[in-house]
Formats: structure tokens, sequence, C-alpha cells
């Protein structure tokens, strides 16, 4: 393949009109080809060593079980789900709904999920009868690359179009662009600026937020079980994902004990010293993440850091000072580094948590670990965040999981909040238009008594 | 028979050698600072293989190289800075930019009996509006014809256009002139492609690794051989 845009836009549109009318069972069996060569152990262990090796980012066992999951996970939120054709039909109203595909998506694809990320997305524009054309990171191209060859391979075996998917092979700044400006639609999995650069170009898109999840805990629950399942998901793939813990709010009564039980997990909890070198490595210039250190092992960045850690240290803890951006430590840090925070009043600490959000991750998502439910609900009605999840490893259900009923992904809509169009998980239901094809019904205009009947009672026509 | 010579600039008349290397270690230090990295080694790697994919395409301004560097970074840059960085850094290479000591007399020389033209590529420099063979009057006093390529619609070297466009300036054609340079793939491949016979310059006095390439074409270590081309070209 070259790197041609125009030329890979032409043959997208080629394959997309190819498809464009296919019927359902045809789509489904294209999806189950792609999908199952995606899970195949020898197309997993493939895309996560290349990931690990070109980029020093992540663990290849975690990316090992990532791609799977989310390759099988995206595959069973779209069974029996209706992308072709008529959907929906409302006789009462005379309406019926068709779906129908966009055309050519570009996807823009992190440095941290570069082979996951293509899995989900590739999958769920397959499923609406879409072409996708990749944009990998450059640090990751290799995999990107791979994962869209074996995604083709799978096309090819069932005689569909293989330029339903394709990937830009060397990419660039330039390039990213050029892809954006052409393709009818955009999804972009990054940060701030990509969310800039992608509304740039002028299209409709997807886009991302930052994560800042912060995890509250009360005295409800079992600690040492919750301490494990936050260690679980703290150091999965060394925290590449947006859905990582960046903090844990304890209180006040079970701090000690948290504490304790997080050290028994493998953390490692800084002296005021200790925290402050780390604080010069992790933000050199005290304001911009060092890039050396996103989804490096805690070793590794202890080392960088000039920390003297046990060899078993898993994850990194600092205490909690101030919120904003004179205490870097209250936002996303894309490493297993763990704040912590005491709280002692429930209202107190959601407002501290809407503070760190205003700062880093507004729109993303909170975790609490509770077993008092009128907890969850004050969280979710007062957080801005787009989910709350409860009680269970925060990276291992976010973007979707077996224990979890929220869809599978690896681009998680952050709302307006971070200047998104969705607050949702991004999967099939995002890459489709609809057209609703309306007949004549009774006509029927209502009257003031059904439209405005309470209100007149309560304070009269005047 | 011979009637024309034409030039490339940089490390062919003059020496940037100096100047480049020490604009380079500049801006390095500066996009490292602003992308708040601590791995140094790792940064030049990959800062020097990005330049390295850019400069084999021909483009060569630094904004452009830089801007590509942040992309690498998962980082939006501030253009206006890089524009002032890229200011300061063609400031650098010009002030350490000086023509070699033979250099003025070589073309005085070969001025009266061959026309002289000028082949360069634009290297992106946006603080002066010119290209450096500008602030030399002692040299481009000599060419007949100077072409900047890569700016005004004009492709870069290796591209065929800017040979023809000097060669046609100057009412000659490829058979009736030689042209020397320093750049194996610019300068020597692109000179060849079109007919053009090539002279490759590894002047004496320039401190850089050379591309151990076996090759049948001409090789001169100072300007000075060009006083008998006939020799040379033997």
């Amino acid at each position: 393949m070259e790197d041609n845009i125009q030329e890979m836009y032409e043959r997208a549109k080629k394959a997309f009109e190819e498809v464009e009318f296919w019927p359902q069972e045809k789509v489904d069996e294209m999806v189950q080809a792609v999908g199952w060569e995606w899970q195949k152990e020898e197309t997993r262990k493939a895309l996560a060593k290349l990931a690990v090796d070109e980029s020093g980012i992540g663990v290849y066992e975690d990316k090992l079980n990532k791609i799977k999951t989310k390759t099988l996970g995206t595959l069973w939120d779209q069974r029996g789900a209706k992308t072709c054709g008529l959907i929906e039909e409302d006789k009462e109203r005379g309406i019926r709904k068709y779906a129908k595909p966009i055309g050519v998506i570009a996807n823009v694809v992190p440095c941290t999920n570069p082979e996951s990320t293509i899995c989900c997305l590739g999958l769920s524009t397959l499923k609406t009868r879409n072409a996708m054309i990749v944009s990998p990171h450059p640090r990751t191209q290799g995999s990107s690359y791979l994962a869209v060859e074996h995604g083709r391979k799978a096309l090819k075996k069932i005689g569909a179009p293989m330029d339903l998917l394709q990937c830009i092979k060397y990419t660039s700044h330039e390039k990213t662009r050029e892809l954006m400006s052409n393709c009818d639609y955009a999804v972009a999995t990054g940060g701030a600026a990509l969310v800039k650069v992608v509304y740039g170009a002028a299209k409709p898109a997807q886009t991302v937020g930052a994560g800042n999840v912060v995890s509250i805990v009360d005295e409800t629950v079992d600690i040492p079980a919750t301490a494990h399942k936050i260690m679980l998901s703290k150091i999965a793939n060394n925290s590449a994902s947006c859905s990582s813990e960046n903090a844990v709010a304890v209180y006040d009564e079970v701090y000690d004990q948290m504490i304790e039980c997080l050290k028994s997990e493998g953390g490692y909890l800084c002296s005021t010293e200790e925290r402050e070198t780390l604080r010069q490595t992790m933000w050199p210039d005290g304001h911009t993440l060092n890039r050396d250190i996103v989804a490096k092992s805690a070793r590794f960045i202890a080392d960088l850091a000039g920390l003297n850690v046990p060899e078993d240290t898993k994850f990194i803890m600092v205490l909690g000072e101030k919120i904003g951006p004179e205490d870097r430590f209250s936002g996303e840090k894309i490493s297993p580094v763990l704040t912590v925070w005491k709280w002692n009043d429930f209202d107190e600490i959601i407002e501290r948590v809407k503070s760190m959000h205003k700062f880093s991750g507004e729109g993303h998502s909170v975790s609490i670990h509770t077993e008092r439910d009128e907890r969850r609900v004050e969280l979710a009605v007062r957080a801005n965040v787009g989910r709350v999840v409860c009680n269970m490893p925060h990276s291992y259900a976010n973007s979707g999981g077996w224990g979890s009923g929220l869809p599978f992904t690896d681009t998680l809509g952050c709302g307006t909040w971070a200047g998104n169009i969705a607050s949702e998980n991004v999967n099939w239901r995002q890459f489709l238009n609809y057209t609703l094809l309306s007949i004549p019904i009774e006509e029927h205009v209502p009257d003031d008594e059904e439209l405005f009947g309470d209100y007149l009672k309560k304070w009269g026509r005047d | 028979m011979i009637r024309a010579i034409l030039f490339d600039f940089g490390q062919t008349l003059v020496d940037s050698a100096n100047g480049f290397r020490a604009a380079e270690k500049e801006a390095q230090n500066k996009i490292f600072s602003n992308l708040s990295l601590t791995l140094w080694d790792d940064f030049l790697s990959n800062y020097r293989r990005i330049r390295k994919e850019f400069h084999a395409k021909s483009i060569f301004s630094r904004k452009s190289i830089w801007n590509e560097v942040y992309f690498y970074y998962c980082l939006e840059p501030d253009l206006k800075r890089l524009e002032v960085w890229e200011n300061e850094y063609w400031e650098r290479v010009k002030s350490e930019t000086v023509p070699f000591p033979e250099t003025v007399q070589v073309l005085e020389n070969l001025s009266t009996e061959y026309r002289l033209g000028l082949i360069t590529n634009t290297q992106g420099q946006k603080a002066s509006g010119k290209h450096r063979i500008s602030l030399f009057p002692e040299l481009e006093r000599f060419f007949e014809v100077v072409i900047v390529a890569g700016e005004s619609g004009l492709p870069p070297k290796p591209d065929p256009a800017p040979f023809h466009l000097c060669l046609d300036s100057l009412g000659t054609t490829p058979g009736e002139a030689v042209y020397i340079g320093d750049d194996w793939r610019i300068d020597i491949c692109g000179a060849k492609d079109i007919g053009l016979q090539p002279i490759w310059i590894k002047h004496h006095s320039v401190r850089r690794s050379w591309p151990d390439i076996k090759t049948s074409v001409p090789v001169i270590t100072s300007l000075n051989q060009l006083l008998d081309l006939d020799r040379v070209l033997d």
C-alpha cells in the first residue's frame, strides 16, 4: 500500500460503494471474519510484541489480553444489532427508520493502544458498512499497520473488498491532516491537542478527552479486596489506558488500613522529598508531562527519578496536596503513579473530585467503591463525567468488561465537557446515518389542555 | 565541449558545516527542553531519524521537521515559537558560513572561460527572504544565473526541473555543462538523471562523514582542481 492519501481515499470509497447496500447477514459474516482473525492467538502475539518493541510502551501480556477482550467484547455488543436497511418501525407515527453508512472514516490511533483501538473501531465501522483508513501514531505505525493487514487478509478470505480497511504505512503530521480533510468522518483517540487538530479539519468527528479517574473508597467495602482491585487496574498495561486510576480518595476511618493494603499490593509511598524528586522527573518544565515516562513501569520511573524503591514495586504513591496546575499530581499522569487523598465528608469529596476534573479529565470517568447505592447515585448526578464505575477495577470495566455492562471500546467520548460531541463509549452506534421514511397519519392537533394542563391548573391562563 | 559550469552552494562554494552543527545543537536543546523530556539519547535518535526522513524528501524547512518531532511526542507546538527558532537557526548558520579560501579566485578564473550558473535548494529560510548566496556579493557577481529551487513552485533538487531551468537560462544543453555539488543524492544523482556530468566535491576542509559510495563520478577535494577541468573529467 502506498501512502498517497487521495488515492487511498478513492480506493476506500470504491470499497465502500461495493458494500453500501449489503444485507445484514453478509455484513455480520464480514465482521465475524475480521474479528476471528484479530482474536487469534498468533495474531495477538504478533501485534502485542511489535507494539511493545517499537514503542517501549505498555506490557506485552496485558496487550495480548486486551486485544482479545476488546475484539470479542465489541463483537458481543454488536450481536443481533440491526445496522442495515430498515431497523425500526413505528406504525402509530407512520415512521420507518433506515440505517445508512457514512462513507470513509479516518481513524487516528494513539501509541498507547495502537492495535486494540483498530480492533474496536474496525469492527464497528465494518458493522455499519463503512470504510476505515487508519492514521497510526509514528511511534507505533508498524503494529497499527500490521493490525490492518490482518483485517484485510480476513476480508480477502471471504471475498469482501480489502480496501474497507487501510492504514497509512509511514505516517506524518501532514498526512494525518490530509487524511482528516479528505475523509467523510473522523474518529480520533487522543488528548486535547488532537481534538483541536481534528476539529480543525472541519469534518464531523468523534473525539475523546483526557482521563483523570479518581477512585473514591468509603468505609462500607472490604478494604483489602478494594486495594487489590485498584492495584490490578492501576498497573494494567503500565497505566497506558485513560481509564486507569490517577488518584484514590479514601475515607478517613479506613485511610490507614487502605494505605497499608495498597503497600501490600506493591504500592510504594513516597516521602515528601521523594515526591518532589518524582515531580521534577515527571514534569521537568513544571507543566508538561514527560513523554519518557508515559506507560513505563514503576521501576523504570523510579530509576529515572533516582528513587530507591523495592524490587517488587508495582506502582508509586504520592500524597495529594493541592488541586490544579500548582500540583500536577492532581491531574492525569498516564503512568503507574497514584495520588492518594483523604476525605471525611462525602459531599466535600464530590466537590473536590469535581475541582480535580475541572483541572484535568472533565467528562471522562470516576470510580467509587461503596456498598451505599445512594452515594453512587449522588456521584453520578453531580460529577460531570460520562461514566461512574462502581466496585470494579476501573480500567477493566470502564471501556467494557465481562463483568461490566458498559460497551466495549477504546474510544471514550467525554461530552461537551471535553469538547467532544458524545459522552458515550464510541462503538458502532456512532457510525450510522438514519433516514426516516414518513407516511401520512391521522392528523391530530393537541389542544391547550393536553399541552399545558398541569401548568394552567396551577398558574392560571393570564 | 564544456561551455558552462554549474555549482551547488553549501559545502561546495562555502563551508557552513560548523554553522549547521552549532545551529542544530542549539535547536535540539531548545526542543528537548520544551518537550519536557529526560532521555536525551532517545530524543536525539528520534530527532535525527525524523530529520533524515525529511531531508530524504528534500524538505529542509526546520519548522516542518520540528513540527514532526512534536507530533511524535504527542504535543502541539507553538508555531510562532518555532518560527522564531527557525530564524535564529538560520542566523546562526549564516554567521558561521565562510567561502572556502580558494573560492573567489577559482570562480574568477573559471568565469573568463566558462559561463557560470548556481543551483541551490532553499532551506526554508524565512528571516532574510533571500537565499544565503545574497550575503556573498563577492561570489554572486560571477553567476549569470542563480536558481533557488524549492520555492515559487519550482521543486527542489534532485528534481530535474531546476537543472533544466538553469541550463535553459544559460542557453546550453546537458552535454555542454558540468555540475559540481557535495550531496550524493541531491546533487550527483540529480545531475546524472538529466545527463548532466556531475563532479562530486568532498572538500578537504569540511568536517562531515561522506556516504561510502563506489562511483565512477569524478571526485575533487578542492575547487582549485577545477582549473584543470579536462584532467578532472579524465
